[in-house]
């Protein structure tokens, strides 16, 4: 066991006995610099290996982690650290350069690679090397502290970050762990960004049931099916559209042997991306439903007898699901309505809002504001979201973020951020916008200003210039008609 | 609100090559032993389409170019050389 590979990324590969000396030298680095049990840490990293040390750490010292977009802006990520009450930051030297908010004793600014700067920032690597000892771990950590909070909304003045105790991080994993069978001989691979909380959560799965940890540092196709078949992967949750461009590339290649076991999450996939990634790769193919809030709430398994292959499966282990109609009352089977949802996993609200966290309670069940109904036998059909969120690629994006980042931009009147359907990514931003001149409107300088107030994942694919933004009786901005608008536009600007 | 003007003064040509070394390698450092001038950095997902908007736009903000949607989806567009010659030919 010691010697059994714990984590592999980009090529490195740590065992178990490395990976436990790592993290307990670490922890014992960060106290001697001052951290101290409670204290929150900003992580603004790209995947890679201090990524994981960090959270293991974290989990030793009770110490709550923040993990953002490395890509969001400067003042998007001080707003966000800001709302989190963050001491300390650990980001590529670029984000720390790009910070005003100044480092000193009880402020660290860590970094991972410092090849570009001149040795201002700490790397996380010299860290660890400078404690020449082999510490015992503090145990400071217990599972009812904060661990993670996820921010929900990275730039608008509001954020709402999600409180994850150790115990809710705890509970999904292992949830995960006897829902799939994980085993100690599972390599489980994460390849969709660490600052999201499934890939903290693959990385935790083989972490705690003794398998090994693959951590994608980047996304591709091709890399995907390499790195699969390179480290023998067995398992993975992946978000939709990963699966979706995968199985596009897939006829180039064989059955994987390795591989028994994929989860899609995020977004329904399509019956037949489903059936053909079943048949070529051979494997059990689930399809999980849930947010960042509950974790899954239902899974789909194939070798069920006939389920029905457009929805998301059933409750998962010890959770309820229920439908309710707009007053909160529940629903029969086959109705529509709003998924709510009871579930041991759930989220330990939102960081000091208690008034929306009871807002997007009903009683003991989390509203998720998407709609759905469920059949006779359970099985649960999503129809869509009641909330304006935009899916991208797995990540959330939220309207207003988009809105906050344009406004009182010169000869801009107003403008709504809405989902557009994506081949590639399931739902890609779309900008309508209405301009006080729109013969003279710069476009591309508005989307060179969106290039620079927004993360990669938020940036608008397609403008679309409209006389007056669409809106309902009581002057509130009808999103969902937004799409249509686009199409019947004579002036979509696309950029894909 | 403070809106963000594009730079008053491009970069000069010699910062395009160390402008995209320097962006690709944002998620990973690139392997040490490939050609360069022809390595698809999207296919190897250095830029992913995720992030590929973002990365055009900090493009055209630097270096004052514009580039087009037929240039995007061009086999130039995906390698490292071809991107650099690319950008250095709009300077022109």
């Amino acid at each position: 066991m010691p010697r059994k590979p714990a984590l592999i990324c980009e090529g490195a590969t740590a065992t178990y006995e490395a990976l436990a000396r790592s993290v307990r030298r670490l922890a014992a680095s960060l106290v001697a610099r001052g951290v101290r049990r409670g204290d929150h840490i900003g992580v603004a990293l790209q995947n890679c290996p201090e990524f994981v040390l960090l959270m293991v750490a974290a989990a030793d010292l009770g110490v709550v982690l923040i993990p953002v977009s490395p890509s969001l802006p400067p003042d998007a990520l001080e707003r966000a650290f800001a709302a989190t009450r963050t001491r300390h930051i650990v980001a590529t030297a670029d984000v720390l350069r790009s910070l005003r908010s100044p480092a000193g004793p009880d402020n660290l600014r860590l970094t991972v690679d410092n090849r570009d700067d001149d040795g201002r920032f700490p790397v996380i690597a010299a860290l660890i090397g400078e404690i020449a000892s082999d510490p015992a771990p503090f145990g400071w950590g217990s599972l009812d502290d904060p661990f993670i909070l996820t921010m929900t909304s990275g730039s608008t003045g509001a954020p709402k970050p999600i409180v994850l105790t150790q115990s809710t991080k705890y509970n999904r994993a292992m949830a995960a762990i006897d829902s799939y069978r994980i085993t100690a001989s599972d390599v489980t691979l994460a390849a969709t960004p660490l600052y999201h909380s499934l890939a903290e959560r693959l990385v935790l799965i083989p972490l705690l049931s003794g398998g090994t940890s693959v951590l994608m540092a980047r996304f591709s196709p091709r890399e995907w099916i390499e790195t699969v078949r390179r480290h023998c992967v067995s398992f993975t949750i992946a978000v939709s559209y990963q699966l979706r461009q995968n199985e596009r590339a897939m006829p180039r290649v064989s059955r994987i042997e390795s591989l028994r076991c994929i989860v899609s999450s995020s977004a329904l996939l399509e019956i037949e991306a489903k059936s053909s990634l079943r048949a070529t790769l051979q494997c059990a193919i689930h399809e999980c439903y849930g947010t960042s809030e509950i974790g899954i709430a239902s899974s789909f398994d194939m070798s069920d007898a006939s389920p029905p292959l457009n929805s998301v499966g059933r409750a998962a282990a010890g959770v309820d699901i229920r439908i309710v109609d707009d007053d909160g009352r529940p629903l029969p089977a086959g109705a529509a309505g709003e998924i709510v949802v009871k579930t041991p996993m759930m989220f330990g609200g939102y960081f000091r809002r208690p008034d929306l966290t009871a807002s997007a309670m009903l009683g003991n069940y989390f509203r998720t504001g998407d709609l759905g109904r469920l059949d006779e036998a359970g099985y649960l059909f999503v129809l869509g979201r009641k909330k304006e969120t935009i899916i991208t690629g797995g990540i959330n994006v939220y309207p207003a973020d988009i809105e906050e980042a344009v406004r009182g931009y010169p000869g801009l009147v107003e403008a709504a951020a809405f989902a557009v359907p994506d081949d590639r990514l399931g739902e890609v931003v779309g900008l309508a916008y209405v301009s006080d001149d729109d013969f003279d409107f710069d476009l591309p300088r508005l989307r060179r200003h969106c290039g620079q107030r927004l993360a990669d994942f938020q940036q608008p694919h397609r403008f679309v210039s409209l006389a007056a933004l669409p809106r309902n009786a009581m002057g509130k901005i009808t999103r969902h008609a937004l799409p249509a608008l686009m199409s019947a536009a004579p002036g979509v600007r696309s950029r894909d | 609100m403070q809106i963000c003007a594009s730079r008053p003064e491009p970069a000069p040509m010699a910062a395009v090559r160390p402008f995209i070394l320097r962006y690709v390698q944002k998620k990973a450092r690139l392997p040490g032993e490939i050609d360069l001038a022809r390595f698809d950095y999207i296919d190897a997902g250095y830029v992913d389409s995720m992030g590929i908007i973002k990365f055009v736009m900090e493009i055209e903000t630097e270096f004052g170019i514009s580039i087009a949607e037929e240039e995007l989806g061009s086999n130039a567009f995906r390698t490292i050389g071809g991107i650099i010659a690319l950008i250095e030919g709009k300077m022109k």
